[in-house]
């Protein structure tokens, strides 16, 4: 665990150290900051005093901003040759999997609670916020996020380069994002409801209605438990070839 | 076994994992009011259920995901349902999308069709769609029409299987006569007061075909205009000392149109006070004003344009009362205060906002008027109450006319806080407070305070750039440190 720790805050690190970091919570922060309080579906336009529109934004643009924080992980490494020196020494492929894949939660866990501000003004624009439903809303952007990260941490594995390993996380992504749904839209019976079930919106909204279901909790983390098996599958196939 | 068997077998135990998570699902519900959790009433109702239930669940499928979530947590509730029955409901779920036998049957069933948008490949599509049930209890049938997403689940199931499951109801008497409405101009009251009630018109004439009083749980007194005599107000009060219960919604304060002159509202009087005064209940000569108030229109050459009206007061501030649970804001047309000076254990159930006036009356309505902070010095004015003195109940309301539609043409669609103050009340004086939990039950609304147009920039530029320069000022913090470092690098190297 404290190897894992380590990598995860030495990849944290590199983050910040890089202009990355910065300019992705910036993004992130100006696109849900704009769509939640300023323009469009915003808060005061809604006249509720819930979080809903920051969720809805907040489920897009994570969407986007996830490939791009986890293109370089490991194609980066790969290019450079840093990859092997990092193989050779005492850590195993998980610990580096694992070591990577939490820095990537430690940085979107710090653009969401960044957001915070917007929970206090909500608290204070509303009597009677429904708290039990906003800290749902969060955990399921932290389980999305998670799924996408382990997604792109995997495609990153796939490649030396971080555009293919960005457009491959895109893809994917896409296919579990919105394509599944549609899919279960336009079927009936059983097939419908197994794309239903893919399909990330659908666990996604059930939760930001203020319901935990282990059903989707089950989907989020088999989701991020099987893009972090194939990622170590494709480190160790590196080694075996 | 190579990485990649590996890896396969792993995904495939991931799937397993899944499907038995959705075979053996937990369900937890962290909203405020738990809008998605079967309510202390639904269980009452369904121990009760002697007979077994069916209830058959007419729901499309592949719809959006909107309804695919509804759906998906109707059918959860319906699962709690029979767990909570004891094996007396049964269910039934048809895909009436899926032949058209099957959408002929729903329909037969009483379940309309309607559309709903669907995103196609490239196009929004609209797909016809099915979300009823009927639900079949001995020979008695009852059928929810549409259950729409976003709208209370919990308390139309529950509310038909009351209506069929137990027949045999007590009577809520309305008193006829006396310039009282009639049931025909509350028909919205009158939908909900029939779940749990038979509601008759019920005269205090002796020689009237009507039900004797005593056979009443609850007596309903609907301001009476026309006089009453002695003989009248005994009936009443004997009724109320032998453990009655009385509902009393009446206007003190009444709206006089003037004819061609200025309208007024006048104080009025009634037996009905004396007697209440007799039980220490009081209506004050006052009419109540609110900042908190609803509008009326004013013609303007061609236009009609909306003002806000401070003698029909808002109130939002409730008891901790069953009555008064899970309302959200009641809306009144002149309402004049409501005092108590008895023993009993007397409950103001709606008060007045922070920012309310009385005004005596008469009172020469003035539309031109300019209010100001200073006609506002008033705060928690009691509109309505409730009493208790040992088996009798009565509760008093300082309006009489808070949940009438009307009649004909005149008939309106009444605010339903109004509606379920009433129907709260009934249930209360009857002790039959099954339903109460569940009808404010599936209202999520939490609206924004009002606010200055400043204050509403402030909000919307603070949260816009504050996140922004947290993070900036961090970068700028880091940035020095380092700086720091490298100093004092360059400084040992040196």
């Amino acid at each position: 665990m404290d190897k894992i720790w380590i990598i995860a805050k030495r990849e944290l690190k590199t983050f910040f150290d890089s202009q990355i970091a910065y300019i992705m919570l910036t993004l992130f922060l100006g696109l849900t900051g704009f769509f939640t309080w300023i323009m469009i579906s915003d808060v005061f336009s809604s006249g509720q005093a819930s979080l809903i529109p920051f969720f809805n934004v907040a489920y897009w643009s994570l969407f986007f901003f996830i490939p791009a924080i986890t293109m370089k992980m490991f194609a980066e490494e790969k290019r450079s040759g840093t990859l092997e020196l990092l193989l050779t020494k005492a850590v195993s492929d998980w610990q580096v999997v694992l070591g990577k894949f939490l820095s990537v939660l430690m940085l979107i866990a710090i653009a969401l609670s960044l957001s915070i501000p917007y929970y206090i003004s909500i608290t204070y624009l509303g009597d009677g916020v429904d708290h039990g439903t906003i800290w749902c809303g969060y955990l399921a952007l932290m389980l999305m996020s998670a799924a996408y990260a382990a997604i792109g941490i995997w495609t990153s594995s796939l490649s030396n380069n971080q555009i293919t390993a960005f457009l491959l996380a895109l893809v994917i992504g896409i296919l579990f994002h919105l394509m599944f749904g549609m899919v279960a839209g336009e079927l009936s019976g059983l097939p419908s409801d197994v794309f239903y079930q893919l399909s990330t919106y659908n666990h996604f909204s059930s939760m930001v209605r203020g319901v935990i279901d282990t059903r989707d909790i089950a989907y989020f983390v088999a989701l991020c438990l099987g893009a972090l098996v194939l990622t170590e599958a494709a480190l160790t196939k590196r080694h075996e070839a | 076994m190579n990485s990649t068997t590996k890896a396969g077998l792993f995904l495939l135990f991931l799937l397993l994992v899944y499907i038995a998570a959705g075979m053996f699902n937990l369900r937890l519900d962290f909203t405020s009011d738990k809008r998605y959790t079967l309510s202390e009433g639904t269980k009452e109702v369904l121990v009760g259920l002697e007979d077994p239930l069916t209830v058959k669940a007419y729901f499309s499928e592949g719809l959006n995901a909107e309804f695919e979530n509804h759906r998906r947590e109707v059918l959860n509730l319906l699962q709690e349902y029979r767990e909570l029955a004891g094996g007396n409901v049964e269910i039934e779920v048809i895909n009436p999308s899926e032949s058209e036998e099957l959408a002929n049957s729903a329909q037969e069933a009483g379940i309309p069709p309607f559309q709903t948008g669907s995103q196609g490949r490239d196009k929004l599509e609209l797909q016809v769609a099915y979300f009823g049930m009927v639900l079949e209890y001995a020979d008695q049938k009852e059928v929810i029409q549409v259950l729409q997403p976003n709208q209370p689940i919990e308390y139309p199931i529950t509310k038909a299987i009351k209506k069929i499951a137990f027949p045999n109801k007590p009577v809520v008497g309305l008193l006829s006569g006396y310039g009282s409405p009639s049931i025909k101009s509350i028909p919205q009251a009158n939908q909900e007061v029939l779940i749990n009630y038979q509601l008759q018109e019920v005269s205090l004439n002796s020689d009237s075909t009507s039900i004797p009083l005593a056979n009443c749980a609850v007596l309903a007194v609907i301001n009476p205009t026309d006089s009453m005599s002695a003989a009248d107000i005994k009936a009443i009060d004997s009724y109320y000392e032998n453990g009655g219960k009385v509902f009393v919604a009446y206007s003190k304060a009444a709206l006089n149109q003037g004819g061609q002159g200025m309208p007024t509202i006048e104080a009025r009087n009634h037996a009905l006070e004396t007697w209440l005064s007799q039980k220490g209940i009081g209506f004050e000569s006052n009419v109540i004003t609110d900042a908190m108030a609803g509008e009326i229109m004013i013609p303007q050459g061609f236009f009609q344009i909306p003002m806000r009206f401070h003698y029909f007061p808002i109130s939002e501030r409730f008891a901790q009362h069953p009555i008064t649970a899970d309302l959200k804001g009641m809306i009144f047309q002149f309402i004049a205060p409501v005092n108590y000076s008895g023993q009993g254990v007397f409950t103001p159930l709606i008060l007045s906002s922070q920012q309310s006036g009385k005004e005596p009356l008469p009172v020469y309505i003035n539309l031109d008027r300019q209010w100001t902070e200073g006609d506002f010095k008033e705060n928690g004015l009691v509109m309505a109450a409730a009493l208790e003195e040992g088996e009798k109940r009565l509760v008093v309301v300082g309006n009489g006319d808070f949940f009438l539609n009307g009649e004909g043409q005149q008939q309106q669609q009444i605010n339903p806080d109004n509606v379920n103050f009433f129907v709260n009340s009934l249930d209360w004086l009857a002790g039959n407070t099954s339903l109460v939990e569940l009808r404010g039950k599936g209202y999520t609304s939490v609206p924004i305070k009002k606010l200055e147009e400043s204050q509403v920039r402030l909000y919307r530029y603070a949260n816009f750039l504050l996140p922004i320069l947290l993070l900036l000022g961090y970068r700028v913090m880091r940035y020095q440190a380092a700086s720091r470092k490298r100093n004092k690098w360059k400084e040992m190297v040196l």
